[in-house]
């Protein structure tokens, strides 16, 4: 999973260096994408737990944003800490291509099913309060 | 009539927010000026503007947002060709009727200041506040269980495009290709005909560098927790799957860059004061 999380921390680093000639926070930016990533994963689990076990808490979801900052600003924090991000990029270049073109596979199909899985709780907690609405 | 405290905060807040605004671009502008706080020594052609005036209704709007066209006192000057000022008469009438400014992403403030009035009251010569006019029924496509038919109680959708305006405008004043400048080190714009200094930075190297981590970090920022602030009020019930798809897609193109603001603002003002029987809150206060 971490191999997973570096290599899209990769392309993201790739593509904004592409994409805007800019090479002072291109870091920051894929961080930042990732982290986005990786809270849709968390806020799956946790509403997956809500909803299944506790649904009185499900009001939670307002605060998931500033789980997200947290876990951003963490994000940040660890990657530019002895500049990580250095070492990542460099364990990318050692990658070879089969290896490169099966993480790309699992990265879309890790990035769909993430979509997917957000959608289908989000639709599932909506029925509820469909039918239990707030009063 | 003498304004005491006390009337100062029955104005509400259109007044503190009037003030605010005031001071930041006060500021801005003297900051862009080599820090002249004299409005009056403020050079033509390279200053933030800002300005004041008053309706006939004799409420004071402030138009804060005035960009490196020059200093203007009816209104923001123009951010790029076609920019945040170009179209100050399009964008009003077009955000009341949901649609986005005509391809530049203009704005009118006029269409704020309506805002104003209609989320805090409107006033006379005298301060004396004019009774409400009642509002028109929600669009039918907002009833749903959770929000009694208004389509948002909050102003997240007006707030983003505002941070989004600021980010642009933000932008726009480090370093603008359109209106051959950039801000230096020192807070001066300069042509960018100059190549700049140690002291001033360089053009392309600190001011442009800038300007890309602004808009790009800043807008990611903001249309990620458009994102989110959509799924997460489809997920509450509070706005219709319909709703839900407008809106992301709507989020989605301000993502581009200009034209995406000026289509986020267009997009959060008309749906939130503009008349609309098919979406938004369908007020047409301001057209009676």
């Amino acid at each position: 999973m971490i191999l997973l999380y570096k290599y899209m921390f990769c392309r993201v680093y790739y593509f904004y260096v592409n994409a805007f000639k800019e090479t002072d926070i291109p870091h920051y930016f894929a961080t930042a994408v990732v982290s986005v990533l990786f809270m849709t994963n968390v806020v799956f689990v946790m509403d997956s737990f809500f909803f299944f076990f506790k649904c009185e808490w499900l009001d939670f979801g307002s605060y998931y944003k500033f789980l997200a900052l947290i876990v951003l600003f963490a994000a940040l924090f660890f990657i530019q800490k002895k500049q990580r991000y250095q070492h990542i990029l460099n364990d990318h270049e050692q990658l070879s291509k089969r290896a490169r073109n099966t993480l790309l596979v699992i990265s879309v199909f890790y990035v769909l099913v993430s979509g997917f899985s957000i959608c289908w709780i989000g639709e599932e907690i909506r029925q509820f309060h469909v039918e239990n609405p707030k009063m | 009539m003498i304004i005491t405290v006390t009337s100062l905060l029955d104005y509400g807040e259109f007044l503190v927010s009037a003030i605010a605004v005031a001071a930041v671009s006060y500021v801005i502008g003297a900051a862009s000026n080599g820090w002249e706080w004299n409005p009056s020594k403020w050079t033509s052609g390279h200053s933030v503007g800002f300005g004041v005036n008053t309706n006939t209704a004799g409420n004071t709007s402030v138009y804060g947002f005035g960009g490196t066209g020059g200093l203007s006192w009816t209104g923001g000057a123009a951010i790029g060709n076609g920019g945040f000022g170009g179209g100050l008469s399009s964008f009003g009438q077009a955000s009341y009727n949901q649609m986005p400014s005509g391809g530049t992403g203009s704005i009118n403030m006029r269409g704020v200041e309506r805002a104003y009035q209609h989320e805090y009251g409107v006033w006379d010569n005298s301060f004396n506040k004019i009774p409400d006019i009642v509002y028109a029924t929600p669009s039918p496509i907002m009833e749903l269980p959770n929000n009694s038919g208004n389509f948002s109680n909050d102003y997240d959708g007006v707030l983003q495009a505002a941070a989004g305006m600021g980010v642009d405008v933000a932008g726009e004043i480090v370093f603008s290709e359109v209106n051959n400048t950039w801000l230096g080190k020192d807070f001066k714009i300069r042509s960018q005909d100059i190549g700049g200094n140690g002291t001033t930075g360089g053009k392309f190297k600190f001011a442009r560098s800038l300007s890309t981590k602004i808009k790009v970090f800043g807008g990611a920022v903001i249309g990620a927790y458009g994102y989110y602030d959509n799924y997460n009020q489809y997920r509450n019930n509070e706005i219709s799957r319909t709703t839900l798809y407008i809106e992301q897609g709507s989020n989605t193109i301000g993502f581009i860059l200009v034209f995406g603001t000026g289509w986020g603002i267009g997009w959060g003002a008309g749906k939130r004061w503009g008349p609309s029987k098919w979406y938004g809150d369908n007020n047409y206060r301001w057209f009676e």
